[in-house]
Order: C-alpha cells, then sequence, then structure tokens
C-alpha cells in the first residue's frame, strides 16, 4: 500500500521523492481511498435518488431521522466486506463458493445476475429520463451511453476506471449545492435529523421500508469485496480502508439528506406530486430556480451513468469467480467467454429493452426489488457466518460487541425486507 | 451415473476389468454409509488420499452423523466393503471409527482441500476452479486420485443436472463438445494453492521442477490471478533464479512491491540480485524508502553498488531505463581475443548482441554486434571493424528521445554516455518496446 501512496509522488526524480512526502498516515489514507467511497456512492443510484425525491416531496423532513441509523447499518454492513476482503483476499463470491459449494452458490448468482440486469435497466432508464430533461431523445443518449460504459471498460484499466468513478462521485456534491439552492430552513432540518417520529400511515411505512431497502443491495456487498481485494488492500494496511468505509457511507447519506431536502423545502410546500426523479427535477425549476433543477438533473444523470457502467462489469466478474470461470478485461473473447458474454449481455439488454416501445419498466423494477430482497437476508447471513469464521478471518472474526451490533443490524434489515417484500406483493398483485 | 464418465484415457488399468473405471468424488459424497450390521452411521462428507504417492490412493473417509447437532467420524478406505450400491458397505463396526477428523501425516482431504478450490493448473499454466475430482479405479474399492475436473460438465454433475442436461444436448446437438472433452486436468499438473505448509512440501520436489520448466511469463500470469495469500505462498516456493525471472515478468508494479514486501529481506535480496540491475532499480524505486535501503543493505555489495547508481536517475530519463551490465572492449582488441573475454565474461550480461567500444578514459568510440565478429578476421582489430560514432544518447535524454532513436536505426540495443561521452549504461529494445507500443496506439486512437 505504501507503494500507491508513493504514486503521488511518482512525477518527481528519485532522488528528491524521500523528500517530499506526504506524512505517512495521509498517504496511506489516500492509497486505499476508492471502494468504499463508490460503493456507497453507487447507492445512491437512479432508483435510491428517485426514493429520496418521493420522500421528500411527500412527507416533507419527517423521514430525515432514518438517515443516521441507516449511515451506522450501511457502515456496519460494508465494514466487514471490507475486512473479509482485506484478510482473506478473496471476493465474496469466492468465499461463498469455496464454503458452501456449486448449488448455493448457483442459485444466488442467478438471482443476482436477474436482479441486477433489471438494475441496469434501471439505471440507464435514468439515463434516458434525465437527459430528456434537457430534450436529448432516448434513442440518441442511451446506445451513446452505453457505448461509453463498454468503451470505459474495455480501454481502461481498473485503476484508471476507478478514478473516473471518484470523479462521478464528486458530481454528487451537485445535490449539495441544489438543495441549498432549495433554501430550506437549516434549523428546522437540524432539529428533524435527530429527532424521530413515527407514524401508522400506511404509506408512510412503505416508504420508509423502501428507503431502509434501497441501503443495502445484495449486490454492492460483493462490489465492495471485490474492489478492496482489486485494490490489494493487505491486512496491515485495513485500518486505513475502514476510514474508507466509513467515509463513503456519511458522504453518500449527507447527499441523500440534501436530495430529501431539496424537494421537502420547494415540492412538499407546495403540495406538488411527484412520480419519478425526472417529475422532481421539472417542478423544481419554476419553485427553486432553473440552475437547481439543472443541477437535480445533472446529478441524476451522473448517478445514473455511473451506476450503469459499474453494475454490468462487477455482474459479469462476480457470477463468473463463484462459478470458476475464467475473468478479467485484458483477455481475449475467446479466453473468457462466459465473462465477457455476461457483460455484454447486461449492456446489450440493459439498454435495449429501454428503447423497446412498451417495455413493463416498471415491472422490471418490482421484480428487481423483489429479488434484492429475497437475496439479501441469504447474503447477510452469509456474510456474517463468513466473517466470524476463525480459520478465514484469524484474530480479525467480528468481537461479541460488533457482533451484537451486526446482528442486531442484520436482524432489523431483513424484517424491514420482508415488510418491504410483503407490500410490494400486496400492491404489485 | 459414472458410466458417462468413463473415457479413453490412457490411464485405464489392465487390473482388475471388472472395476477397472473411473469416478467422480460428486457420485460419491452424500451416500449413507452403512456399518457391517447395516446399521447407517451418518452421510458420506469427505476422503483423504495420500498425496506422497503418484497417483495418491483414497486412504481414509468422513463420515458426517448427527442431523442436528453435526460431528464427523473418522474411518480407514480399507475398511470399506462396497461403493456401488445406493449406500456405502463397511466391513466393520461403527466402533472402529474414530470420533473426529483426525488425519496422518502426509493425507489430505479432497473435498475440504480441493473441492471448490483454486489450483493452479500447470499444463495450461492458468488458475481454475476445481468443479468436480476424478478418481481412477483399480479394484473394488482402490481409488486412485487422477485428475481435476474444471469443465462446465463437472459444474452441471455438482448441480445434480447431468443426465437431465446430457440428453438435452444429445438431442440437439450431438456432436458437441460438451459431451466429448471433458476438461480433466492431471493430477500431476496440479498444484494445489491451499494446502498446509507441511504437505505441500511433499509435493514440493514434483512442482519445484514443473514450476521451473515454465516460461517466466506463465509463472507471472499465474502469479497474478492468484489471491493475495496464495501469491506470496506459490512465489514463496520458487527458487531465487526462477523467481526473479517471473517478478521481472509481472506486469503490476503493485503485485511486484507487494511481493518482494512481503518476502522476508534476506530472501528478497537475493531475488533482487538475480534480476537484471535496471529491472531491480525501477522494482526498488517504487519501494518505501526504509525498505529499499534495508533491501540495498542485505545485497551483495557490487549489485547493490549498480543498483543504487541506477537510482540516482530519474525513472523517464534515458539513465532510469539504461542498465549498467553491458560489455565494454578496448578498440586495439582483436576478434579472437574478443571471443575469449566474451566466453569469460558474458554470461553474467543481459544482452551480448550489442559490444561497445571504449577508449582508455572509458568514452564510446564505437559498437559492434555478434555478427560483425562473427564475419570479422580473427586476427582483426576491433577499431577496424567497429561503427564509428553510433548513435548514442545522454543519460537525461527522455523516453520519447530514445524509443525514436530505437525505431529509427532498428537498434537492438541503445549506448547511453554522460557530460563527457563516457559510456555508462545500455538500453535494450526490450525496455522500449512496451513504450514503443503506447505510442503507437495512442496514434491508433487519434489522440
Amino acid at each position: 500500500m505504501e507503494t500507491e501512496a508513493r504514486a503521488l509522488t511518482r512525477w518527481l526524480p528519485r532522488r528528491w521523492r524521500p523528500w517530499v512526502r506526504l506524512p505517512p498516515r495521509v498517504a496511506l489514507v489516500l492509497a486505499v481511498v476508492g471502494p468504499g467511497i463508490i460503493t456507497a456512492n453507487v447507492d445512491n443510484d437512479a432508483g435510491g435518488i428517485t426514493t429520496y425525491s418521493l420522500a421528500g416531496a411527500q412527507f416533507g423532513y419527517g423521514l430525515l431521522w432514518t438517515m443516521i441509523p441507516i449511515t451506522v447499518a450501511l457502515i456496519v454492513v460494508q465494514e466487514m466486506c471490507a475486512r473479509m476482503g482485506a484478510m482473506t483476499g478473496k471476493g465474496l463470491s469466492d468465499l461463498i463458493r469455496e464454503q458452501y459449494g456449486v448449488k448455493v452458490t448457483f442459485y444466488i448468482m442467478a438471482a443476482l445476475l436477474f436482479a441486477n440486469l433489471a438494475n441496469t435497466v434501471a439505471e440507464f432508464a435514468g439515463v434516458a429520463a434525465a437527459l430528456e430533461i434537457w430534450g436529448v431523445s432516448k434513442y440518441l443518449s442511451i446506445p451513446l451511453s452505453a457505448l461509453f460504459v463498454w468503451w470505459l471498460i474495455v480501454y481502461g484499466t481498473y485503476r484508471r476506471v476507478e478514478k473516473v468513478f471518484l470523479v462521478a462521485c464528486v458530481f454528487y456534491l451537485a445535490y449539495v449545492v441544489s438543495g441549498f439552492l432549495a433554501g430550506p430552513s437549516w434549523g428546522q432540518v437540524l432539529a428533524r435529523m435527530v429527532v424521530p417520529e413515527w407514524s401508522w400511515r400506511g404509506n408512510y411505512l412503505t416508504m420508509l421500508v423502501g428507503i431502509v431497502g434501497t441501503t443495502i443491495a445484495p449486490w454492492m456487498q460483493f462490489y465492495l469485496q471485490s474492489a478492496v481485494v482489486e485494490k490489494g488492500v493487505r491486512p496491515a494496511d485495513y485500518r486505513y480502508s475502514r476510514y474508507d468505509v466509513i467515509l463513503g457511507c456519511i458522504f453518500t447519506d449527507i447527499v441523500a439528506v440534501f436530495i430529501i431536502v431539496a424537494c421537502a423545502a420547494t415540492l412538499h410546500q407546495q403540495h406538488i406530486a411527484i412520480e419519478s426523479a425526472q417529475d422532481a427535477a421539472l417542478a423544481l425549476a419554476p419553485l427553486a430556480g432553473a440552475y437547481c433543477a439543472g443541477l437535480f438533473a445533472f446529478g441524476l444523470f451522473n448517478a445514473s451513468l455511473f451506476s450503469a457502467s459499474i453494475l454490468p462489469l462487477s455482474t459479469a466478474y462476480y457470477v463468473c469467480e463463484g462459478m470458476g470461470w475464467e475473468t478479467g478485461i485484458d483477455k481475449k473473447f475467446h479466453e473468457a467467454p462466459q465473462f465477457f458474454g455476461l457483460y455484454t449481455a447486461l449492456i446489450v439488454l440493459g439498454s435495449v429493452f429501454i428503447l423497446l416501445p412498451n417495455f413493463p419498466l416498471i415491472g422490471v423494477m418490482y421484480v428487481s426489488q423483489v429479488l434484492n430482497g429475497v437475496l439479501l437476508p441469504f447474503v447477510l447471513i452469509f456474510m456474517l457466518q463468513l466473517v466470524n469464521r476463525r480459520d478465514l478471518m484469524g484474530e480479525h472474526v467480528n468481537s461479541r460487541s460488533f457482533n451484537i451490533v451486526a446482528w442486531g443490524t442484520t436482524v432489523i434489515m431483513i424484517a424491514l425486507t420482508v415488510m418491504m417484500l410483503g407490500s410490494l406483493l400486496i400492491t404489485g398483485a | 451415473m459414472s458410466d458417462a464418465a468413463v473415457t479413453n484415457d490412457p490411464l485405464r488399468s489392465p487390473l482388475d476389468f471388472e472395476f477397472a473405471g473411473f469416478l467422480f468424488l460428486s457420485t460419491l459424497l452424500g451416500k449413507p454409509v452403512l456399518d457391517a450390521n447395516g446399521i447407517e452411521v451418518g452421510l458420506l462428507s469427505d476422503l483423504s488420499v495420500s498425496v506422497a504417492d503418484m497417483f495418491p490412493p483414497v486412504v481414509a473417509f468422513v463420515v458426517q452423523r448427527g442431523r442436528w447437532e453435526r460431528f464427523a467420524l473418522t474411518g480407514r478406505w480399507a475398511d470399506v466393503e462396497d461403493i456401488d450400491g445406493p449406500a456405502i458397505r463397511l466391513a466393520v463396526g461403527i466402533a472402529a471409527l474414530t470420533p473426529t477428523k483426525s488425519l496422518a501425516g502426509g493425507e489430505v482431504l479432497v473435498k475440504e482441500t480441493l473441492l471448490d478450490k483454486q489450483i493452479v493448473d500447470m499444463s495450461g499454466a492458468k488458475v481454475v476452479r476445481v468443479n468436480d475430482l476424478h478418481f481412477v479405479r483399480l479394484a473394488k474399492t482402490d481409488l486412485r486420485l487422477a485428475h481435476v475436473d474444471v469443465g462446465t460438465r463437472g459444474l452441471v454433475r455438482r448441480m445434480g443436472w447431468e443426465a437431465a442436461i446430457d440428453r438435452m444436448v444429445r438431442r440437439v446437438a450431438p456432436q458437441s463438445r460438451y459431451l466429448s472433452a471433458d476438461q480433466l486436468i492431471r493430477w500431476q499438473y496440479v498444484q494445489p494453492v491451499s494446502l498446509d505448509e507441511r504437505t505441500q512440501s511433499l509435493r514440493l520436489s514434483v512442482l519445484q521442477r514443473q514450476l521451473s520448466e515454465l516460461h517466466p511469463a506463465d509463472i507471472a500470469e499465474i502469479l497474478t490471478e492468484l489471491d493475495t495469500h496464495e501469491r506470496a505462498s506459490m512465489f514463496g516456493t520458487l527458487d531465487p533464479e526462477t523467481a526473479a525471472d517471473a517478478l521481472a515478468e509481472v506486469d503490476d508494479t503493485r503485485i511486484q512491491t507487494q511481493l518482494i514486501e512481503t518476502m522476508p529481506p534476506a530472501r528478497a535480496a537475493d531475488i533482487l540480485e538475480e534480476m537484471p540491475p535496471d529491472e531491480a532499480a525501477d522494482l526498488l524505486g517504487e519501494l518505501p524508502q526504509e525498505k529499499s535501503t534495508e533491501l540495498l543493505r542485505e545485497m551483495e555489495t557490487e549489485e547493490a553498488q549498480d543498483v543504487r547508481e541506477l537510482l540516482s536517475y530519474p525513472p523517464d530519463t534515458a539513465g532510469g531505463m539504461m542498465t549498467t551490465e553491458f560489455v565494454a572492449l578496448p578498440a586495439d582488441l582483436t576478434v579472437d581475443e574478443t571471443f575469449a573475454r566474451l566466453r569469460g565474461a558474458a554470461p553474467e550480461v543481459e544482452a551480448i548482441y550489442y559490444l561497445f567500444v571504449v577508449d582508455a578514459d572509458e568514452r564510446l568510440v564505437g559498437v559492434l554486434t555478434l555478427r560483425h565478429l562473427i564475419l570479422g578476421q580473427p586476427t582483426a582489430r576491433l577499431r577496424d571493424i567497429m561503427i564509428d560514432d553510433p548513435a548514442r544518447v545522454h543519460h537525461t535524454d527522455s523516453r520519447d528521445t530514445v524509443a525514436e532513436i530505437v525505431e529509427k536505426y532498428d537498434l537492438l540495443a541503445l549506448p547511453v554516455v554522460d557530460d563527457h561521452n563516457v559510456l555508462v549504461g545500455m538500453i535494450t529494445v526490450d525496455d522500449v518496446v512496451s513504450h514503443i507500443a503506447k505510442q503507437a496506439w495512442r496514434r491508433k486512437l487519434g489522440h
């Protein structure tokens, strides 16, 4: 890891490098930063932004208090994944395959594959929606963005792509700015963030569950762990990776808070009902100004394209790793046919579905949410079992107190997910 | 079930034609195990083989007992009477089994250490995941581990879909390679990456030989594909020379430095000494200051001196690219004397196709190639057959300049000089190729 820290001074002649050094701690943190921040940010994808916009528009500041407990839950779960990646040097799908065998792996991977295909469709839909605000036809924007995603991966190395992703994370600040432009009363925002409130109204509960459900998706755990492994984080550097995870989760949820605030301060005040993030951006213009609306739409575009870049690739990676198929973008097609097949199929299907007239987008999103919900308990329980295995983790298994928190989080997550599934199945049927 | 697995492998044994054939691990695992009285002991959960053998025989088995509170029993494979029925029958009572998972030295549990794990396929030089294990059957219960199955069909078999999928494929595409070509790797070419040290050392003598027979670039590829821990453990089994060659072939600087950093310093220094000084300097330049100082201290004085000198040049200049291992000869040497001198000195030197001619103050005066030498009269002096005033670069020249000159004059090696025209190093074409390739690629993309 020190190696990567040294890359920061690579532009200097060798003999000067020892003299121009960042404080070692800072350099080490910078060297491992990436996986945690990126994973957490992808969480705010098209679906996430829609959920937060709806929450803000419908309930104003009423759900802000959930963001702090959600951040804690996110940190607890992600930290375990990052730790497993650093300690075992293996991805989550590798570990599941090695410890639980082919059958379990196959079914998990099959479900994940389908859920992620649906997610990819949703991300491309987000791209199309955001660009339609500026009058770009989806028949232009979708093929171009699919091509961009494909090009980015095929012509980039993972490390270069990661830098592009980190830049994309910075663009999430658009939401922070649009939150300010919406002119909320900050005293009220701060108060509502720390004071929980509760309502037994059906749609309030549904939204609450929706917010939690969009926060921890099964595929994120796979992505994060693989990214930590790919980054080459070693046990000795792990404590710095932990900062990456915590920082990422906090940043992500701050962005979420600003999305909720932007919509609450404007749409909720004026009692404007919306159905999508696109509606939100359009409705913001007359209320908070063109800049605010523009930034909101730009944020949606950035988030959707960002997630559309990560989802197909990471899915192809961990499905192939779990099934023991050759992976790697530097391979030739015939060397890794399953990998390239899956990757290409996800991008092509994901973008083609959007362009089909009468494509049941809502139906696909619905199925993907159900699948995510069904998978999550399995993934979380496998993770908790694996992270407590001494033969894999050595002394880095969960401590007793951490286990109480982790199991508590898992049980609550599962309970909420089951509630979400229930409500989805009732309303969707 | 195993009939589909019988192939025309040359390993087929003539010993016992009634039982000779093949058997997959997946067809045995999970079968109930009955003791001599027909009472069910539990379900078969693992087999152990003795790896000291060329074809490791199955020597013991593990039974999982109890539905809720599971525990393991270990029995000797010699006590097994029949494996063909729906259940495995033992010739002894349950009391003959050891009530733990116990292994003798040199034994390996195949499911625990191999199934679903990654292995290195030495014949294909890549890392693969094991889907099934393939045993050759020499007699009724005499099983020897012969192959690991890494193919799709193994995967399908483990899912329990083999019969159905086979039927379907036979109907749709009877000529399919799926049916004929099982992807089996012979056990001799399998390097398990998760064995403990003691067992690993039992297999090592065979593997060492195979490993050093692989091309260093292949070893580098394998190292790149492995997980962090497995990578370090496999790198640790290589002798310093092979390790140095492989390390130089690893493209990823991060992996290179990680491997060196995790080695004990003495061994890391040995490996660095084996590398060409320019590669060693590149690698050390990427390490933290304290670590590279420590390693330089561990290295032999002479090699360390070369590397230290190279480290003082910025990496993007001719000085940073060059090696200090080259052949420099005085101009009045004859061709015969030169050959004699080369035989003495050359084994140490990376590239001897280009020879440099220097004056008494080590200033560059000419170059010649092996071709000049071979075609020259044995008594001819070098100054008469050499190329005067050859292309050269200053050690501060940029990579681009170096690439340009190498490309323009089609050189295999380029001399590097200092302010006083003193020869300080040589850049070989392989150090330039990657740079040229990158430029060509950029041009192609129109940047």
